[in-house]
């Protein structure tokens, strides 16, 4: 009977990553406009996050924004070889980030980043085909970074930070044991706080030209003693499955290194690049151990390889009052072919994204960021579940926020 | 800044509008086939038997009916179901005098869940669905053998084919299938040719001779197809790999050393004639052991014996094996009729391969020209290997293998589904055509009781 119920394959907790799978990245609405640069630009206190190294070359005293997002995303699944289509009905995502950052002297720069880099939700219909590997889910993950700069010289500056990753997920996943009335399924949810480090560097070799090196560390997630419940026919509790039990899981959220440069063509435009290296092989399998009897263990292999984002940006200051930006970019998906599974649709993605600031007053600047997001379609299988099919997927993320320096 | 508010809103537009996300949309087509009349010839799968039973459910959960439903995106008209009028079903097993089983349904708990018959409905054997202006597509015919396709008057001897049969008293199946001029005709047969004689424990019935077998396919095949009618054809699945056969090992009485001494004592004597003869002793350890089986052909005066690693005990002797009170395979012999012997195995094996050899010959036939579905294989598979669809882990376990219905013989929905898939694949592969297949998680299940 073991056999029959799992193995529960929960992919699901690989939602780990930067941008691919959803993993909007949204950290900023100046840093979003221009496809998501800035690790070698200096843009205010969302450095925080994009590099600490930067944050060092700070100007003004204090540094302050912070902003939301909605994510409006949508992935269509076409079976393999059948005209079963189905599509998700995913609540609308809601990141946010807040960065403060304070001049303490000449050298040192203290500052405080609260952002959502990891939040996501994907709901698949109740019954729809590939219910026995995932009905919906959602990832929650909210990082609080401490952070200290300092300047080494007038050029150059290095940062690092601790982050503190408190980490929740639910998921849900149909069983195939139903009665006459309902099916089975199985609820998981746990939570945890991870620890890791953000470090940077920063270059301003000209005027003109800067440029940065970021490295944020891995996160181990070791969710333990998360609950797993169990919905199903009366005459199989305690036999096929317990009503609950425990489970323990790890997972990598995998580090990134990323160098960026920005050029000023002249005092009106800045361009940036940003190559964004995630080291996605940290993350071989995902392994589940349960506290019952009853629930096998589950061991799931995930292969992810590395992969390499490439972001554009650039940024117009239009006048005294108005910013313009805009960017781009390419994120490729660690996912190999049959290891696709419809908990995280992972396909090649192209972001385009544009937006602006306003500056209400010398201090107060409202920044609002539109982010188009398409999926390149891909066909594949998640093969230890035997399930096939093309994927494609879209997102939608506008955002707005404000920025208060002095 | 009126420009770039108005630049801003029509590219958020666009974006909107133009963006939908995209699907990838199936592209059916029937290639160099015409599905226009679609017709299946078969036994009780085909009929959409599953449970112990034939009831609408089945029926609507059928092989034949879910190939028909994805041929309907590619051309056919329509398929037309000998559908249960009754809420209910009948079987062929007598519960009571004059009354047969209905479905199973599994009733208890945990490790005490056990399929139970429910009551048959005999009226649906009087039910007559005949129609005239519809003739009946779905000839499955529950019990069929391949002789029988072409027997006249079938239907007086078969209640379930008389339901729809279009003169009871005069015609066949194989004249009900060619009067409606079928374009493509689906044709799986020869099952009941080994499997009525193995679930009577080779004690009734007889395994159809592999020459007589061969006449009557040829038969069926020319009648069918000679006149260059389009069809798919399916070879027979070794009975070992159905639940029936399969679910009980050899070795499966598991008693203590106590019981094993009790046992010992109780046939010592039959042991004495055994040394006599120079024959193997019936013994027993603690743990598992050979089931004691009933045998008239052997030597022993006792007339039973243990039985060997090969030979197989069928599913309905479970509940009297795991009663220590009745004791069947330890304190009394498991009656012959409950028991494949090595000699019934080995004549059901030879005919099976012989059967399948004709069929194979047929599909490859320059005379034919047919689609060829390795369902032998494919239930080999499911048996021995790792067999996954969408995301069930499918197997040839009774109950929960999910594939088997609760009478470890017949397909559930989601079993029929797969058989389904694999008509559609060979179909595919021989015409050039493009007809979807059925998504497996839409049917139905084995179904567990809600209530103790």
């Amino acid at each position: 009977m073991k056999k029959l119920i799992f193995a529960i394959s929960l992919a699901a907790l690989s939602y780990t990553g930067k941008a691919e799978g959803y993993q909007v990245n949204t950290q900023s609405q100046k840093n979003v406009s221009m496809g998501h640069t800035g690790a070698g630009l200096m843009l205010g206190s969302s450095s925080v996050h994009f590099n600490p190294g930067a944050l060092a070359l700070m100007q003004k005293k204090y540094d302050f924004s912070f902003g939301g997002t909605l994510v409006f995303s949508k992935v269509t699944y076409s079976k393999y070889d059948s005209n079963y289509q189905a599509e998700t009905d995913s609540p609308t995502g809601t990141p946010f980030y807040f960065y403060g950052a304070r001049k303490l002297s000449d050298k040192f720069v203290l500052s405080l980043g609260i952002t959502t880099p990891y939040g996501n939700s994907l709901a698949w219909d109740k019954e729809w085909d590939g219910r026995y590997l995932i009905q919906d889910i959602s990832l929650q993950a909210i990082v609080a970074q401490p952070t200290l700069s300092y300047k080494i010289n007038d050029k150059l500056g290095f940062g690092i930070g601790a982050m503190v990753v408190y980490g929740a997920v639910d998921l849900n996943r149909a069983l195939p044991v139903g009665s006459a009335e309902e099916s089975a399924s199985v609820n998981l949810k746990g939570n945890k706080t991870s620890f890791g480090f953000n470090t940077g560097i920063y270059y301003q070799a000209s005027e003109a030209f800067s440029v940065g090196l970021n490295y944020r560390s891995k996160v181990k997630v070791k969710l333990e003693g998360g609950d797993v419940t169990f919905t199903g026919p009366e005459s199989l509790y305690d036999y096929a499955f317990p009503r609950s039990t425990k489970f323990d899981a790890e997972l990598p959220l995998p580090a990134n290194l990323t160098l960026g440069m920005g050029y000023k063509l002249n005092k009106k435009l800045t361009l940036a690049a940003d190559f964004q290296y995630v080291f996605w092989n940290a993350y071989e399998e995902l392994n589940f151990d349960f506290e019952s009897e009853l629930v096998a263990d589950s061991n799931n292999p995930r292969n992810y390889d590395n992969t390499l984002i490439y972001r554009l940006g650039a940024e117009y200051i239009l006048n005294n009052i108005i910013t313009i930006r805009a960017g781009a970019y390419y994120d490729e998906t660690p996912i190999s072919d049959d290891y696709l599974n419809p908990e995280t649709p992972g396909m090649n993605k192209v972001g385009l994204s544009f937006g602006g600031s306003i500056a209400v007053n010398d201090k107060l600047t409202v920044d609002a960021s539109f982010l188009y997001i398409l999926g390149i379609e891909r066909t594949s299988q998640y093969k230890p579940a035997g399930f096939k099919g093309t994927y494609n997927s879209r997102a939608i993320i506008p955002g707005i926020g404000l920025t208060y320096s002095f | 800044m009126q420009k770039i508010k108005y630049i801003g809103i029509s590219l958020c537009t666009l974006l909107f509008t133009q963006c939908e996300v995209q699907y990838n949309d199936f592209k059916p087509s029937n290639g160099e086939a015409d599905f226009t009349t679609f017709v299946a010839l078969g036994d009780s799968y085909t009929a959409g038997y599953t449970d112990g039973a034939l009831g609408k459910k089945g029926q609507e959960n059928g092989f034949s009916y879910i190939l028909a439903k994805q041929l309907e995106q590619v051309g056919s008209t329509g398929f037309i179901q000998p559908l249960v009028e009754s809420e209910k079903s009948v079987g062929s097993t007598e519960i009571a005098p004059g009354v047969m089983n209905g479905y199973y349904e599994l009733q208890g708990s945990g490790s005490s869940l056990t399929p139970v018959p429910t009551v048959g409905d005999m009226g649906i054997f009087t039910e007559r669905v005949y129609d005239a202006n519809g003739p009946v597509q779905n000839l499955g015919v529950p019990g069929a053998k391949v002789s029988h396709l072409l027997a006249p008057g079938y239907g007086t001897m078969n209640p379930y084919f008389w339901r729809f049969a279009s003169d009871a008293a005069s015609t066949s199946v194989v004249a009900d299938a060619i009067a409606q001029n079928p374009t493509f005709v689906s044709l799986w047969i020869g099952g009941n040719d080994v499997l009525t004689y193995a679930l009577a424990g080779g004690e009734a019935d007889e395994i159809t001779a592999p020459e007589a077998f061969g006449q009557y396919m040829q038969t069926v095949a020319a009648s069918l197809f000679s006149n260059g009618t389009k069809g798919v054809i399916a070879n027979v699945p070794d009975i070992n790999d159905l639940p029936y056969i399969s679910t009980i090992p050899y070795n499966a009485l598991f008693i203590d050393k106590a019981t094993a001494d009790l046992l010992n004592a109780a046939y010592a004597q039959y042991n004495v004639a055994s040394d006599m003869m120079g024959l193997p002793k019936i013994e027993f350890k603690s743990g598992f052991n050979a089931l004691v089986i009933a045998d008239e052909e052997y030597a022993h005066p006792g007339k039973i014996r243990q039985i060997k690693a090969g030979e197989k005990v069928l599913l309905p002797a479970l509940s009297s094996i795991k009663n220590s009170e009745i004791g069947w395979g330890s304190k009394v012999a498991i009656p012959e009729d409950y028991v494949l012997d090595e000699t019934e195995i080995a004549g059901i094996a030879t005919a099976t391969v012989a059967y399948n050899n004709t069929i194979k010959a047929i599909a490859n036939s320059q005379d034919y020209n047919l689609a060829f579905v390795d369902l032998n294989a494919l239930m080999n598979k499911v048996s021995n290997e790792v067999f996954v669809v969408d995301g069930i882990e499918y197997t040839s376990t009774f109950v929960t293998g999910g594939v088997f219905s609760l009478d470890g013989i017949h397909a559930t929905g989601r079993g029929s589904a797969i058989i389904a898939n694999e008509f559609i694949k060979a179909i595919n592969e021989k015409y050039n055509c493009n007809i979807p297949e059925a998504a497996v998680n839409e049917y139905s299940a084995v179904e567990f009781p809600d209530v103790e």
